[in-house]
């Protein structure tokens, strides 16, 4: 038996350490790129929601919601992750230090998010309430609508989506949805799949001259392959 | 200059003209002062300054037209008037463009003056368009470079510091992006102690900044950032007060106009700026009152991109053409439809760019596009009568009546009015507007002889042609050729002729009758060309552009008919045709660019006038050189151009003989040194321009045998230098220098000047507040002579004066959307020259206390 004394300094130390950690490593673990329209912040520990305008630090467990026609986009600090949260949005931000990379794991209630993490140095998730996106490397549209389907859409690399009944790898290409009562699935994105998701509030997007090829691959079926070019301004 | 013109007029004449000349422009011609621009950063906007000299209204309008060197066609901008001064911006152009021309037109008190004064659409100014400097390459894309840590040429005083302990999150290296849009972020990385993060001097454009500072985190929103390239620069101090290198990172912030939008509150996704400005000045005793508002709103709701710019001025006056000017838009996948003053392009020979009232409209149907065009090229503006001319003080309408009938008088007419113009036009296009492609134009352009009583052969005019693009290899290879035919019916004011007219008046019968073509066109003794076969009405352009092997090489060929009109494009060369070709090479990794041109025209090709045909050839080598490790960088161009007719003997046995012979050579040469340079701590920028300009004739020996010959010689001599500080406080300085010499004439007609410039910018609360002040001196001295026998002074103008000009001014920006400035000039103007009059008696011009305030408030949203 240990020594109730040892016990109780044990309990404190660790309290004592965490709590460190708590107040260090879970600053500045983000900041607010971009805005858009209405863009609202709870942070953590309060019941006040504030306007944000960028330059503003993201600590984890802050709150973000965003309006109609609105677009909040965040850059994480340790690796340059970006995500966009677009209009009606409700996703709370979470991430844990640790030395040079921070764990990040992103909680949406419900709205659209695109994630782009080119250069991953820890954990990424995007969890919902009916599914969770473990993130490897990455650029994917993910989608929270009001019915509890989680989609996502995979642009490049490769998206785990698991649920409590399973999980399904997600390919660039390809749509992944979890419902909450069965397996995630995966299919091919149709052309046009997120053509439009949350495209409002986020004007400085670049415009787009778009031409679609339709050939036939070696198992003969049709497909389409989708040509974009930048277009400029015109006056 | 325009005395060129004169050199070719009966000598007598020309000598009564110089008199005459001299006196009147002593009273009436402006005065332009200017230092020309030759050379300009790619990617940035082209600031072009001009003052003049004289009696500068609120009502006068100084262009700027320009176009890239080779096209046939100039687009043109407005300047702002900032008392006798008038500013405007040549948008920013890539490298590949390589050149821009440009001159300036100069509406003075109903008449139009240019610089240059001879020949400026043809033998513009030039500005040779420098690339980025290799390291500084401007990319839209998401750049992938590597961090910028400078290294100081002296850093071993400082610690080495690996990039693992920061990571900069914003902006990214030579990123572009609004000012809006602006965050400086680092991340930080450092063990304890290895930093004092209190100490961190973060500087944006070299002046020190408050971020908001953590251990992980820096953080920093400027205020207000201007457009245009800037740099920020990161020092960390370790914890012992040890300066660890410098991290530098440039990026440059576009201007609005470039896309990029907030949320407006009242118009969900849209985004712009309204501004309103109050002026009140007086230049040389006389007083005037501007105001004038504008704004720009863009945005998208749906699958629908929309937008509207608009600028109101209280200069609007219907005897001169619109001032005023608005604009809307709306663009879709398929289709885009513009509303108001609209610019619309079919191709460089029949429409490009024109400021047509009215709509545009194009459909996109991928392989096949249409594009309709329909509106107003022209109001009518009513003639001015000589004798009855009645001009109201306020609003300087003028109107004028017989009052001894109270009928409109109409003659005799002091200016002629201008005839409501209409234009329709319609182009087709098979393939991709930016693509491979061919194009069908047609344009009909008429002038409504209705519209007003006192006008001047109102015309009539169709245009047709074709345009074929091939583009192959991402642009690499590019093919275009274009054609065009024109008929011109040059007074339409006695309708068509008919068939019995033309079978009195040629004993022969037609096959057709002429009037029954009038809806399409005006056929009359007037039509330009009366016999189409001959072919003069053609214009023809095929251009070949390559970009390969370190090369980009164009070669275009044109032949421009002499009696080609489009009105849709009137300032078109015409009777001209030749050959261009100009090649950039960059080498040695892009440290050296060099520029090679040539061009070889004969205008007057057709010699329909019977006069000779004058050969144009020019040479030209420009040389940019980015030498890199903190050493300066030049920009050098040579050019020679030549005009010889071939015209050798001048008979001069008759008054009216007209010396044709033309033998000139002009040799320009331009340096330009730019230097960032780091002394005293402090950031720099030293510019030093030379630029010298001669001009001889080669038959200067054999016109000097003729009495009261005229020279042509031009000799022109500049050289400017300015010097900008940036220190540790958030102060700004500018000093510089510029000298000008000028003669004309051989000499007969010299003006030089010289200014001094110096300016001081200070920012307060983190730059919501900017103080500026800045003083200028001014002096100029010249004059015209005249050879007149036994008349010494008769018409001489003596140019003797000195400006002394102070301005203050202040911006404030309140919650980064609400600008107001405030400015204030005031200019002791001391003239001590004058002209002689008749009499030959000096005559000193007056001087005058001169003072500008202008107020201006904007709103950003």
């Amino acid at each position: 038996m240990r020594s109730p004394i040892k016990v109780i300094l044990s309990v404190f130390v660790l309290a004592g350490l965490f709590s460190i950690n708590g107040t260090t490593d879970t600053k500045d673990i983000a900041f607010l790129f971009k805005t858009n329209g209405k863009v609202e912040i709870q942070q953590n520990g309060s019941k006040l929601w504030h306007g944000a305008k960028r330059g503003f630090r993201l600590n984890s467990g802050d709150k973000i919601r965003t309006g109609d026609n609105s677009l909040a986009a965040l850059l994480f600090t340790d690796d340059k992750s970006l995500m966009k949260i677009r209009s009606r949005s409700d996703v709370i931000v979470k991430g844990e230090r640790k030395q040079a990379s921070i764990a990040k794991s992103i909680f949406m209630q419900v709205g659209e998010v695109f994630i782009s993490v080119k250069k991953q140095r820890s954990v990424f998730r995007l969890e919902t309430p009916t599914g969770v996106a473990a993130v490897k490397g990455t650029e994917f549209y993910g989608q929270m609508d009001e019915d509890g389907k989680f989609t996502i859409l995979g642009i490049s690399g490769i998206v785990e989506l698991i649920n409590k009944y399973g999980s399904v790898l997600v390919k660039a290409g390809e749509k992944g949805i979890s419902t909450g009562d069965k397996a995630p699935q995966s299919q091919k994105a149709a052309p046009g799949d997120g053509k439009t998701w949350g495209q409002e509030g986020d004007n400085n997007e670049p415009q787009y001259d778009e031409l679609e090829i339709p050939f036939k691959d070696k198992d003969g079926n049709i497909r389409t392959l989708q040509l974009r070019t930048k277009v400029k301004g015109k006056k | 200059m325009i005395y060129d013109g004169l050199m070719m007029k009966n000598k007598w004449l020309l000598l009564f003209g110089m008199v005459f000349c001299f006196t009147t422009i002593s009273f009436a011609q402006p005065r332009f002062i200017y230092n020309p621009v030759f050379f300009a950063r790619a990617d940035q906007p082209i600031e072009i300054s001009i003052r003049i000299d004289g009696n500068v209204s609120a009502s006068d309008e100084m262009r700027i037209y320009f176009r890239t060197k080779g096209n046939e066609s100039y687009d043109y901008i407005v300047s702002e008037k900032y008392g006798e001064e008038f500013r405007g911006s040549i948008p920013a152009q890539s490298a590949s463009v390589g050149k821009i021309e440009y001159f300036f037109t100069f509406l003075y008190g109903g008449n139009i003056y240019t610089l240059p004064e001879s020949n400026p659409y043809y033998e513009p100014f030039e500005i040779q368009i420098t690339p980025v400097e290799p390291g500084n390459t401007i990319t839209v894309r998401q750049p992938v470079s590597p961090l910028v840590a400078k290294k100081p040429r002296n850093s071993g005083n400082l610690l080495s510091l690996s990039t693992e302990k920061y990571l900069i999150l914003s902006p990214e290296n030579e990123e572009r992006l609004m000012g809006e849009d602006v965050v400086i972020a680092v991340s930080l990385f450092f063990e304890t102690g290895e930093i004092d993060i209190y100490k961190t001097k973060l500087l944006l454009d070299g002046r020190q900044v408050k971020p908001e500072l953590s251990e992980n985190l820096i953080t920093y929103v400027p205020p207000h950032i201007s457009e245009g390239r800037h740099e920020v620069d990161l020092n960390f101090i370790r914890s012992d007060g040890k300066e660890y290198e410098p991290v530098r990172r440039r990026f440059q912030v576009m201007s609005a106009r470039r896309g990029g939008m907030v949320t407006l509150p009242f118009v969900s996704g849209a985004s712009g700026n309204i501004y309103a400005e109050s002026r009140s000045e007086s230049y040389s005793g006389i007083r005037q009152n501007t105001n004038l508002t504008g704004g720009r709103l863009r945005g998208k709701t749906g699958f629908l991109h929309y937008g509207t710019r608009f600028y109101i001025t209280s200069l609007e006056n219907k005897n001169f053409q619109p001032r005023n000017r608005f604009l809307f838009w709306v663009e879709a996948k398929f289709f885009n439809l513009y509303g108001g003053d609209t610019s619309p392009r079919f191709s460089e020979l029949i429409l490009y760019g024109k400021r047509i009232r009215g709509f545009n409209v194009q459909l996109n149907l991928k392989l096949i596009n249409f594009d309709f065009v329909m509106g107003q090229t022209y109001r009518s503006v009513k003639g001015i009568s000589l004798n009855q001319l009645i001009i109201d003080p306020a609003t300087q309408d003028t109107s004028y009546y017989n009052p001894a009938t109270g009928d409109t008088v109409q003659n005799p007419i002091s200016r002629y009015g201008t005839y409501d113009q209409n234009l329709l036009g319609l182009k087709v296009t098979f393939g991709r507007r930016r693509g491979s492609h061919l194009g069908f134009s047609a344009i009909k352009v008429k002038d409504d002889i209705n519209s007003i009583q006192s006008g001047l052969k109102p015309k009539d005019n169709v245009v047709v042609g074709s345009d074929l693009q091939i583009a192959m290899f991402s642009n690499r290879f590019r093919w275009k050729t274009e054609g065009a035919f024109s008929i011109l019916t040059d007074d339409i004011s006695g309708g068509s002729l008919t068939k019995s007219n033309i079978d009195s008046l040629t004993g022969e019968s037609i096959p057709f009758d002429p009037a029954d073509f009038e809806k399409i066109i005006v056929l009359n003794t007037s039509t330009i060309p009366i016999n189409p076969a001959t072919f003069s009405s053609i214009a023809f352009t095929g251009t070949l552009q390559l970009r390969l092997l370190r090369n980009a090489l164009t070669v275009k060929y044109k032949s421009i008919g002499a009696a080609y009109n489009s009105l849709g494009n009137p300032f078109i060369r015409k009777n001209i045709r030749g050959l261009f070709v100009n090649d950039r090479i960059r080498l040695f990794r892009n440290r050296v660019y060099l520029n090679l041109g040539y061009e070889k025209y004969k205008d007057n090709f057709s010699q329909d006038d019977g006069k000779p045909v004058l050969d144009l050839e020019t040479h030209q080598l420009g040389i940019n050189f980015f030498p890199g490790n903190g050493l300066p960088n030049l920009n050098l161009n040579y050019k020679t151009y030549q005009r010889n007719n071939g015209v050798a003997v001048f008979d001069n046995t008759s008054l009216n003989s007209v010396d044709e012979r033309e033998n000139n050579t002009t040799k320009e040469l331009n340096i330009n040194v730019n230097y960032d340079v780091r002394l005293f701590n402090l950031r720099h920028n030293l510019s030093v321009n030379y630029i010298k300009l001669d001009k001889t004739d080669a038959l200067q020996g054999s016109r000097m045998m003729m009495p009261n010959f005229l020279p042509v010689a031009i000799n022109n001599d500049i050289q400017s230098f300015s010097l900008q500080t940036r220190y540790q406080i958030p102060l700004r300085t500018t000093v510089s220098y510029s000298g000008n010499k000028n003669s004309f004439l051989g000499g007969l007609n010299l003006f030089e000047f010289s200014s001094i410039d110096a300016r001081a910018d200070y920012s307060m609360f983190q730059e919501k507040l900017n103080l500026y002040t800045g003083f200028r001196r001014f002096n100029a001295s010249g004059g015209t002579q005249t050879n007149l026998p036994g008349a010494a002074y008769l018409g001489s103008l003596v140019i003797k004066y000195d400006k002394t000009q102070f301005n203050v001014g202040a911006r404030l920006i309140l919650k980064r959307k609400h600008q107001f400035i405030i400015d204030l000039t005031s200019i002791d103007f001391k003239d001590n020259g004058g002209y002689y009059d008749a009499d030959n008696q000096f005559v000193v011009n007056p001087s005058f206390k001169d003072y500008m305030v202008r107020f201006r408030y904007e709103l950003q949203f």
